[in-house]
């Protein structure tokens, strides 16, 4: 088991806790390169631009609390995408959302579409939130599903799942897009 | 379904939605980063340098003192804090609760002698007065009542564990609560002494308090062998990304009024990582053999855990009926402790409908069944901490044309 400071020291090493200036311009340098891809893959995921810039921003923040553990990682980018996923999987947890996303599923295939135009963004909401990452990791992000399911600890099986259902059903979507444009 | 052609025009998709959305969004600066986390660690000093002087002198708490509770307690925080964190041995001594101020409950009711402490079950469903979960809490975690439900009940407020003890040498047996609440990402908890009062029950005295930014959180709590509460603290509440591994963890004996670190090994802690799995290895007509394994891969051995299940609605163990996971998972079985490297192995039968019974949801997506394990801590006298989530449950697909 570990051990514990006393308060004191633990007020001593964060007040005196000051990054190198190489690591500064390293985070920074870091966080330049990635921080408008994953910010766009949050929105992706969220549809929330304000919600998505927050999530990515508080992983930054993570990682930046914790930079000299997580420069040193094979890939610290893959470390703040899962914390910015993680927190997006929980606040839509928290907030309902998924619940309302399979509400809506539920309504999309016991109904037929009623003609209101379905883009990439709006066909995304209508599927499930693991369907959705998954596509999003997929295309968005390029991740292979090995490294889908190292990031969200699911069985590799299961990621192929939430691909093909994912895609099965964002190709619906737009397939009823393409063909009431095309009318 | 999905041919070149698909992939083609899936990444072709995804990568203009990229492109766009990169355009779109506007983050923050990285100094803006640095400020926020400059921030953080502020708050984190100054609420640590409260929250190490209310462990060491932990606040008594009076409800029937509500009405005042506010206007004397903050004053008394505000001096605490300009005082010298580092203050001497006269500070850093736990300070008794004033006994003028706190009602006693022996003199009012004239029975707390003779009746038993409340325990789990007399206080789940209750309504009472709870000290404050924080700063901008009372909104998600109102206290003034506050319902307390069981950890998968409706309400915000969930009395996690109640164990009895006696907090000092001599005294009488109490009911010590551990209660949580989550109005972020992090539950935030607070360890109370709670008592029968008139016809219903009262916190009389909190003892431990987990807020944003603390330093320790309590993840669980258990009788002393002697006399005293055990805490378990982690440096932090674990949430989202946070492992529970990779945080800081120790145990305190709570006694006469203030609490003290423990080192050495405690007996009857039960700290570990149980690990559940399950596969399909036989199938018949409408039914499936699962064998499920739990195995206890920590270094300690797993205390009492429960095996779990839910499915979609064409899913279900035999006999019983199907198990909505929005509803939370039906417990199925009770296994009396792990040792540390070992496993457990138990077979069930599934029945699985005729694909084509399947709702039309369920032929599109597949049906699906999840087994979890659970190590409740609210079992048993004892510490309880699972130190891995992400294994304690195991997903089976059958998928959309009925394999699986």
């Amino acid at each position: 088991m570990m051990t514990r400071d006393s308060p004191d020291a633990i007020l001593d090493s964060v007040s005196v806790e000051q990054p190198p200036l190489r690591a500064n311009q390293e985070f920074d340098d870091f966080y330049a390169a990635n921080v408008r891809a994953l910010t766009s893959q949050l929105l992706a995921y969220t549809g929330n631009k304000a919600e998505a810039e927050d999530l990515v921003a508080e992983a930054f923040c993570r990682a930046l609390a914790r930079w000299r553990q997580v420069r040193e990682y094979q890939n610290p980018v893959a470390w703040v995408r899962r914390v910015a996923w993680n927190l997006a999987t929980s606040q839509l947890r928290r907030r309902g959302v998924i619940q309302r996303f399979l509400n809506r599923q539920r309504e999309t295939h016991e109904t037929a579409p009623d003609g209101d135009r379905v883009d990439l963004m709006r066909a995304l909401a209508g599927i499930t939130p693991n369907h959705r990452k998954a596509v999003i990791l997929r295309y968005m992000a390029g991740l292979t599903v090995t490294e889908i399911a190292e990031q969200e600890g699911a069985a590799e099986a299961t990621v192929r799942s939430w691909l093909f259902r994912g895609k099965a059903a964002l190709a619906a979507r737009l397939t009823i897009q393409d063909e009431r444009e095309q009318r | 379904m999905s041919t070149p052609e698909d992939e083609i025009r899936f990444a072709e998709a995804f990568n203009e939605l990229g492109e766009s959305a990169e355009l779109m969004v506007e983050p923050p600066t990285a100094a803006a980063i640095r400020s926020k986390l400059r921030r953080r660690r502020a708050t984190r000093v100054t609420v640590a340098a409260v929250a190490a002087l209310a462990l060491l002198a932990p606040a008594s708490w009076a409800l029937q003192q509500a009405a005042t509770a506010e206007e004397r307690d903050e004053p008394v925080i505000a001096e605490e804090r300009t005082g010298d964190p580092t203050g001497g041995e006269e500070s850093a001594k736990p300070q008794e609760p004033t006994p003028s101020t706190e009602p006693s409950l022996e003199t009012e009711t004239g029975t707390s002698e003779t009746a038993p402490p409340p325990s789990f079950d007399d206080l789940v469903g209750q309504e009472l007065e709870l000290p404050s979960f924080g700063d901008s809490t009372e909104l998600a975690c109102p206290t003034g009542p506050a319902q307390l439900t069981a950890a998968d009940g409706e309400g915000p407020v969930h009395l996690i564990k109640v164990v009895h003890a006696r907090l000092s040498e001599d005294g009488p047996q109490r009911a010590v609560a551990l209660v949580g609440c989550r109005p972020g990402e992090a539950m935030i908890r607070q360890v109370l002494v709670i008592e029968a009062e008139g016809d219903g029950y009262a916190a009389t005295e909190q003892l431990h308090l987990y807020d944003y930014g603390a330093t320790a959180s309590v993840y669980d709590i258990a009788p002393d062998a002697d006399y005293g509460v055990l805490l378990g603290l982690l440096e932090e509440e674990p949430c989202c990304s946070t492992q529970i591994q990779d945080l800081d963890r120790w145990i305190e004996r709570y006694r006469d009024g203030g609490s003290q670190k423990l080192t050495g090994d405690v007996p009857g802690v039960f700290i570990t990582d149980l690990a559940v799995s399950a596969e399909v290895v036989a199938s018949g007509e409408g039914t499936r053999e699962v064998v499920v394994t739990v195995a206890n891969l920590g270094e300690n051995d797993a205390a009492q855990f429960t095996l779990n299940i839910c499915s979609t609605e064409s899913i279900r163990l035999q006999g019983e009926d199907s198990r909505d996971c929005s509803e939370g998972p039906a417990q199925v079985e009770t296994v009396d402790g792990l040792g540390a490297g070992d496993s457990y192995e138990t077979t069930w039968t599934i029945e699985v409908d005729p694909r084509e019974e399947w709702p039309e949801s369920g032929r599109a997506y597949g049906q699906e069944f999840i087994v979890g394990v659970q190590m409740p801590s609210n079992l048993i006298d004892a510490l309880v901490l699972e130190t891995d989530w992400e294994n304690n449950r195991a997903q089976r697909l059958f998928d959309y044309d009925g394999t699986d």
